[in-house]
């Protein structure tokens, strides 16, 4: 193989990497620049998380999407499942990259530091030393585009989710704002009977007028000097009510 | 795959032909048409419009039929069994999505072997159709097809459909026949690899910083002794293509159609910006021989190896450059005494499960079909 082709190749898929913000593009940019470049059939970013407990995967791009009929897909996948439910991420990652053949098809499992694994198809002749070298340097750069877009989807996300919360709180407050009337300035009213003049020139009751214009409505009583004033036969000498007789 | 062919490209003789595929029981059909028949929506849209079966076709500055060559002439592919079409039109526009109509086409298309598709050769957004008829289709099928268009590189409705005639689209079938492919071009690097460093899609607006026709002309000039000028280039870059490297695998072909004033090429195919390009250069027995590699790759790919005929899709620059060495490079497409037809193309698109999806330049494409 041509070193000057490797170095070329290399170069023009480093170029494609991290080019793009969010996770799913910038996976799939990559994904199709190695497959094109490098003369490959399939490939597929794989994301573990080890933040849990277990292990958690879960597949970022395959390129071509639907790869259930391919058997050697079928059966490197099995791999990687099994090898992860099995003893963890932790002696796979030692293993990598996995190198084997499956119905003519050369696979290729690499690491993806801190993000996941690469898993390569290919038909034909195999890659040698140098090419498998050159890709775990490129994988690298790869892994951080992947972690970096997945860091912008989250802080992204959480923009989004604040700022949803903001917006509802926004809307709240402004629900019961309209539903306040606030009465303020100078309102006319009759020095003698208490109406009070509207803007139309009318003299409303006191009561009607504050009702029509906020939210406060009015149950009626008598203060002490009314009840006094009203119902003397009611009240004793310092105006209290006098208590119900027992007849 | 039975094929009928009309070597006066009239209407009336593709109209025959037509028939006589659905009296012999075709399913779908695949219309090849010469630029030289002067087919045009007013006279032909009638009759396209009155076939029930589904058919695609497309408008080629040739169409191939056992051997010869021709500029005027018809080929109607009649495939048996189920097959769908469908139709994507407005192919350049940015706002066009591909997937969805993608994805609808092939929940429809369950048991299919092979796709044809045909695009309009001077649409601006053919690799990332590619890219998405691949990424949905995957590896599961055989590809062929290739651009169609005219050499004068005027823009018109250049693709069939039951609908009509249409221009900047793509029109693919799903057939049951089963097929191998094979794609080589015998192109070889003649010069340093020197990196792309402005383009825009198809054109190639500097190479190595300096404008893409200089350092091209400088190249050539050294190689052939004479100096390019531009009046020449067309005579010239038909033998001096540039290729995009992979590993592993034959260069990518680009081939350069027209230089413009300030210096850049418009490219068939797209040209990745930062890629690194050579020029490339080959001879007929380079061509030849990579267009019988082509053959075999496709019937070693065919399950019972035994073909009942030949689809070629050749590219039309190929024809130009070897001129009457052309007829050796289709017999040795077609090696085995069984019928064969197609076209030359502007791009051609294939692939046989083993690669990526490509939309590729002065390349041959064989498909082997299988006998039904």
């Amino acid at each position: 193989m041509n070193i000057q082709i490797e170095l070329q190749v290399f170069y023009e898929i480093a170029m494609e990497l991290g080019a793009e913000a969010d996770l799913q593009k910038t996976a799939k940019k990559a994904l199709s620049a190695y497959l094109h470049r490098l003369g490959c059939s399939a490939g597929m970013i794989m994301r573990i998380d080890l933040s849990s407990a277990s292990a958690q995967t879960k597949n970022v791009i395959t390129v071509p999407r639907n790869l259930d009929h391919n058997f050697a897909y079928r059966e490197v996948s099995a791999i990687i499942r099994n090898a992860i439910s099995i003893n963890g991420i932790k002696p796979l990652s030692d293993s990598l990259p996995l190198v084997g053949t499956s119905c003519e098809t050369n696979y290729y499992i690499m690491e993806l530091k801190d993000f996941g694994l690469l898993l390569l198809l290919k038909n034909g002749a195999p890659f040698d030393r140098s090419i498998l070298h050159g890709i775990s340097r490129l994988n690298k750069k790869l892994a951080q585009a992947c972690l970096a877009s997945l860091y912008t989807d989250r802080l992204e996300a959480t923009v989004q989710e604040r700022t949803k919360d903001l917006q509802e709180t926004n809307t709240k407050l402004k629900d019961t704002l309209s539903k306040v009337n606030m009465l303020s300035g100078l309102l006319p009213i009759c020095a003698g009977c208490k109406k009070i003049r509207d803007e139309k020139g009318y003299w409303n009751q006191i009561e009607a007028y504050v009702r029509a214009h906020s939210q406060a409505d009015f149950t009626h009583a008598l203060c002490p000097i009314c009840l006094k004033s009203f119902y003397p036969e009611y009240v004793d000498a310092d105006g209290k009510l006098k208590p119900k007789s027992s007849s | 795959m039975n094929i009928y062919f009309d070597p006066e490209g009239s209407l009336a003789g593709l109209k025959d032909n037509i028939e006589k595929a659905l009296k012999d029981g075709a399913g779908g059909l695949v219309i090849l048409a010469c630029e030289g028949n002067y087919f045009v929506p007013a006279t032909l849209d009638p009759l396209l419009k009155t076939v029930g079966t589904p058919l695609i076709g497309g408008i080629f500055p040739n169409v191939l039929y056992c051997g010869e060559i021709y500029q005027y002439g018809s080929v109607v592919l009649g495939f048996a069994g189920l097959v769908s079409t469908t139709v994507i039109p407005e192919l350049s526009s940015e706002k066009t999505s591909f997937e969805e109509p993608l994805e609808n086409f092939e929940d429809r298309s369950s048991g299919a072997r092979t796709m044809m598709v045909f695009v309009d050769g001077f649409s601006t957004r053919i690799a990332p159709f590619i890219n998405s008829l691949f990424d949905i289709f995957g590896l599961e099928i055989n590809y062929i097809g290739g651009g169609a268009g005219s050499l004068t590189s005027e823009r018109k409705p250049c693709l069939f459909s039951n609908s009509g005639m249409i221009e900047d689209g793509a029109v693919i079938a799903m057939v049951e026949t089963i097929s191998g492919v094979g794609v080589a071009h015998g192109w070889q690097a003649m010069s340093e690899p020197m990196q792309a460093t402005h383009t825009n899609g198809t054109e190639l607006k500097t190479l190595d910083f300096e404008p893409a026709f200089d350092v091209y002309a400088r190249i050539v000039t050294r190689h052939t002794g004479i100096p390019l000028q531009r009046n020449d280039f067309g005579n010239i870059s038909k033998g001096y293509p540039f290729g995009i490297a992979r590993i592993n695998r034959e260069m990518i072909v680009r081939d350069p159609l027209v230089v413009k004033p300030d210096g850049s090429f418009v490219c068939a195919g797209e040209i990745p910006q930062d890629s690194y390009i050579s020029i490339m250069h080959g001879d007929e027995n380079t061509l030849i021989a990579a267009a019988e590699s082509a053959s075999k790759m496709a019937v070693a790919a065919l399950p019972s190896g035994k073909p009942g005929a030949f689809l070629l899709i050749d590219c039309i620059s190929r024809l130009m450059f070897l001129k009457g060495h052309f007829k050796e490079e289709l017999a040795m497409m077609t090696p085995v005494d069984c019928p064969s037809a197609g076209a030359c193309t502007i791009g051609e698109i294939a692939n046989s499960g083993n690669d990526f999806l490509e939309f590729y330049n002065k390349t041959a494409v064989v498909a082997a079909m299988e006998k039904i």
